[in-house]
């Protein structure tokens, strides 16, 4: 607890201003889905830009009263423990910021440091970052996918003829609203074409398997996403009419589980980076640069597999469905953690981060 | 029918995803226990003027290349010289080996050589073979590519003052971590190894494992229970499970850190990995039932001991959902939870990306202070199928072991020999 208390002041103080920005900037981009919205969700929109802005203007005055006097609004929490905390408590909080500052230029080895938690930290980033925004997205879900539906319909009229495609909707999650998708015509290959692929698969696997000598890892990767594009191009030249899927249902299953991955990498984004005891602004930036890009890289991604599977047939949907989908979300969430990681991991070994660690 | 194989296969993706999900949540702990949690300290503050006499065994199978690293970096140890000695076993050799050792033996009394010539060559034979002539009461173990430090040996032993310890392993790190990518992305393996993993384990009193070098032993507990078995390739996995069987306990010194040499290329690292991968596998099957009924674990002891079991049986167990996954999409089914079977990817690579996921990786850096090979992070992925196939081989030819009982032959790592810290050593002398 004293912790806490300790480091919502000297945090605060440092990056308050950059914060407060980052709220005023997120309400009022907030504020203009407030149109598009339901009821429900306008109540809640309101509930969270009107949260936001609290954060907002206290933080930027208490910035701004830092610069001219010193003095921060963070002030009446002290009086408060004064209230509510013995003497002894305070002296200790004293004696630990002594500790902090006076530090013996020797620091910790690496063998047994870890550094202290803070579950206070954790939970406000939690509640009201994280579990909003979380809400947000879920009551916004239906709404969202129809926006990104007629992005990609109007991105796509440039190699699709418009009217082989339709917006239509399917029931998602119950009291939620229905999943919008875009109805588009493909067509299954002919034999000639299943051989085709089936052929130039066999020997760009035959190449595959006797080069990368020293790349044996790449081999196997290759061999293994030409595998499964091996069995689809089977599946189409022994049974295309039995193929239990068309366009359209590859495009609703796509929007479906790009919901899921949204949803996912949020969570797990905010929760690797809410489990960093960092209150900087890197890890605001995290979150909402992996969310952006998760949704872009979605739309794009959505735009080029339906473009590919109604110009050059369904048989590239199994690979698109198993060596292109949610591996390759991974893969970027993974390179965006590794910028953050790399970050946080210098600035806990410089001057002013190392003194962070403690022993065993 | 149809049907009923479809229902067959979707409980099967779903076990997969709980398995992982576990797995996952499992590294989450580790990595959170690492970074905020209060370490356990090894015996490391403890001074004990009456340390136990130790033999060190370095088993070889032509290891002319490093062989000398190894010899030289014991010869240097502070441990008292009339309380330890060093006993090299030559398995078989087809190289210089011999002859090295037997140099070595002719300059140093303190060293030993047991050549071995005979059909059953393997680590856990050799190790049987010195153990006859071991005098020393604590058996540490080194491989012939490892350099340990002057006072290795001293914090190596000095957990075995306290009679509740069985077995000591200390803390491995790759020297050669610059080579390639290969070594480098093996440094970041072995960091959420041993800085997260193990130490996490040693915290929670979970299941520290026994890793077969950089550790050490009590030799009167294993000879009384026969030795190693030669059949188990992953002798060091199955003397972790006797020892806790028994009830006695490992320990897990963060601080006794050793260098060793990685495997520079792939097919290197896959022959290495699918031998682990059979030998653990091999002792999964024995010590299974065993660990369930073993009443001297605590119950969190036991899920930890079931799951660190079962750990290189994961990948075979993602091969066949893959295979799975492939069939339920063939015939309409793939629309398992509306489309949130997505997970099984996401987990998948969270859980076992490769023998670490990549939040236990970046703990682990953090940790040590490494920032610099934090971006090759995603770059785990190309190996998330090397690992899949690999280990699932071993899995394979463990199953295969267990019902033929067929005799094993041990496949050694080759080794490459990086010499550029004996030429940086000497730039510096000179």
């Amino acid at each position: 607890m004293k912790n806490i208390l300790m480091s919502i002041k000297i945090k605060l103080k440092k990056n308050n201003f950059r914060v407060g920005i980052l709220f005023l900037v997120l309400s009022i981009f907030m504020s203009k889905l407030y149109f598009e919205l339901g009821l429900i969700n306008r109540i809640i929109l309101l509930f969270n830009i009107g949260m936001y802005l609290m954060i907002s203007g206290y933080l930027l005055i208490n910035d701004s009263l830092i610069r001219k006097t010193g003095k921060s609004l963070i002030y009446p929490f002290k009086i408060i423990t004064k209230i509510f905390f013995k003497k002894k408590f305070l002296e200790n909080i004293n004696k630990l910021r002594e500790k902090n500052t006076n530090k013996s230029k020797i620091y910790y080895s690496r063998t047994y440091r870890h550094l202290k938690v803070n579950y206070l930290r954790m939970a406000i980033f939690f509640i009201f970052f994280v579990i909003p925004s979380m809400i947000l997205f879920i009551l916004s879900y239906s709404d969202i996918s129809r926006y990104i539906v007629l992005m990609v319909q109007n991105i796509s009229a440039n190699y699709i003829n418009p009217d082989m495609m339709e917006v239509k909707s399917s029931y998602f999650l119950p009291f939620l609203g229905d999943l919008y998708y875009l109805d588009i015509k493909g067509f299954l290959p002919t034999q000639n074409i299943s051989l085709l692929h089936i052929v130039i698969t066999v020997v760009l696997g035959i190449i595959i398997r006797f080069s990368f000598r020293n790349q044996m890892h790449v081999r196997i990767y290759l061999l293994v996403v030409l595998f499964i594009h091996l069995t689809s191009a089977l599946y189409m030249y022994f049974g295309a009419n039995m193929f239990p899927y068309t366009l359209s249902d590859y495009s609703e299953l796509y929007m479906k589980q790009q919901i899921g991955i949204w949803l996912s990498i949020f969570s797990i984004v905010t929760l690797l980076s809410g489990a960093i005891n960092y209150s900087g602004f890197s890890k605001f930036v995290f979150v909402i640069a992996a969310s952006i890009y998760s949704l872009i890289f979605g739309i794009i991604r959505y735009c080029v597999f339906l473009g590919i599977m109604h110009n050059f047939s369904l048989i590239f949907m199994t690979s698109f469905f198993f060596s292109f989908g949610p591996f390759i979300d991974f893969l970027y969430l993974v390179w965006m953690y590794s910028i953050f990681m790399r970050y946080i991991t210098k600035r806990f070994n410089n001057k002013n981060g190392v003194v962070k660690w403690y022993w065993a | 029918m149809v049907l009923g194989i479809i229902n067959i296969l979707k409980s099967y993706l779903i076990f997969t995803i709980i398995t992982m999900l576990l797995y996952a949540i499992r590294h989450a702990i580790f990595s959170f226990n690492r970074l905020y949690g209060r370490q356990k300290l090894y015996y490391s503050d403890i001074y004990d003027s009456d340390l136990p006499t130790i033999s060190v065994l370095v088993p070889m199978h032509n290891e002319e290349k490093v062989l000398h690293n190894c010899l030289d970096a014991l010869l240097l140890s502070d441990y008292n010289k009339n309380k330890f000695e060093i006993i090299g076993i030559n398995d078989n050799s087809t190289d210089n080996t011999k002859e090295i050792l037997d140099e070595y033996c002719k300059q140093y009394p303190i060293i030993k050589a047991l050549h071995r010539d005979c059909e059953e060559r393997g680590k856990p034979a050799g190790l049987n073979d010195a153990l006859k002539i071991a005098k020393g009461e604590v058996i540490i173990v080194f491989d012939a590519d490892y350099r340990p430090s002057k006072n290795m040996l001293k914090r190596l032993a000095v957990a075995f003052s306290n009679n509740e310890v069985a077995a000591v392993m200390g803390r491995v790190i790759p020297f050669n971590h610059n080579k390639n990518l290969l070594t480098q992305l093996l440094a970041l393996e072995r960091t959420a190894g041993y800085q997260v993993d193990q130490q996490a384990r040693y915290n929670l009193n979970l299941i520290p494992q026994y890793g077969g070098t950089v550790g050490g032993f009590r030799k009167d507990l294993v000879v009384s229970t026969g030795g190693f078995n030669t059949r188990i390739l992953a002798e060091d996995t199955e003397l972790t499970y006797r020892l806790y069987s028994m009830g006695y306990r490992v320990v897990y010194a963060n601080d006794a850190e050793c260098y060793e040499e990685s495997p520079e290329t792939w097919s290197a690292r896959g022959r290495q990995i699918r031998r682990w991968s059979r030998g653990h596998n091999y002792t999964m099957f024995l010590y299974f039932g065993k660990t369930i009924k073993n009443k001297s674990l605590k119950f969190w002891e036991k899920v930890d001991a079931i799951m660190l079991l079962l750990i290189y049986a994961v990948p075979f167990i993602l091969l066949l959902s893959l295979l799975a996954s492939l069939i339920l999409f063939y015939s309409g089914h793939m629309d398992i939870l509306k489309g949130w079977w997505v997970l099984l990817f996401l987990s998948t690579y969270n859980s076992y990306g490769n023998f670490a996921p990549f939040y236990e990786i970046s703990t682990g850096m953090m940790v040590d202070g490494i920032y610099k090979g934090m971006l090759k992070l995603p770059l785990m992925m190309f190996c998330y199928y090397f690992y899949l196939w690999k280990l699932s081989l071993g899995f394979m030819d463990s199953i295969f072991d267990l019902f033929s009982k067929r005799s094993v032959k041990w496949d050694k790592t080759e080794r490459f020999n990086d010499n550029r810290i004996e030429t940086e050593r000497k730039e510096e002398a000179k």
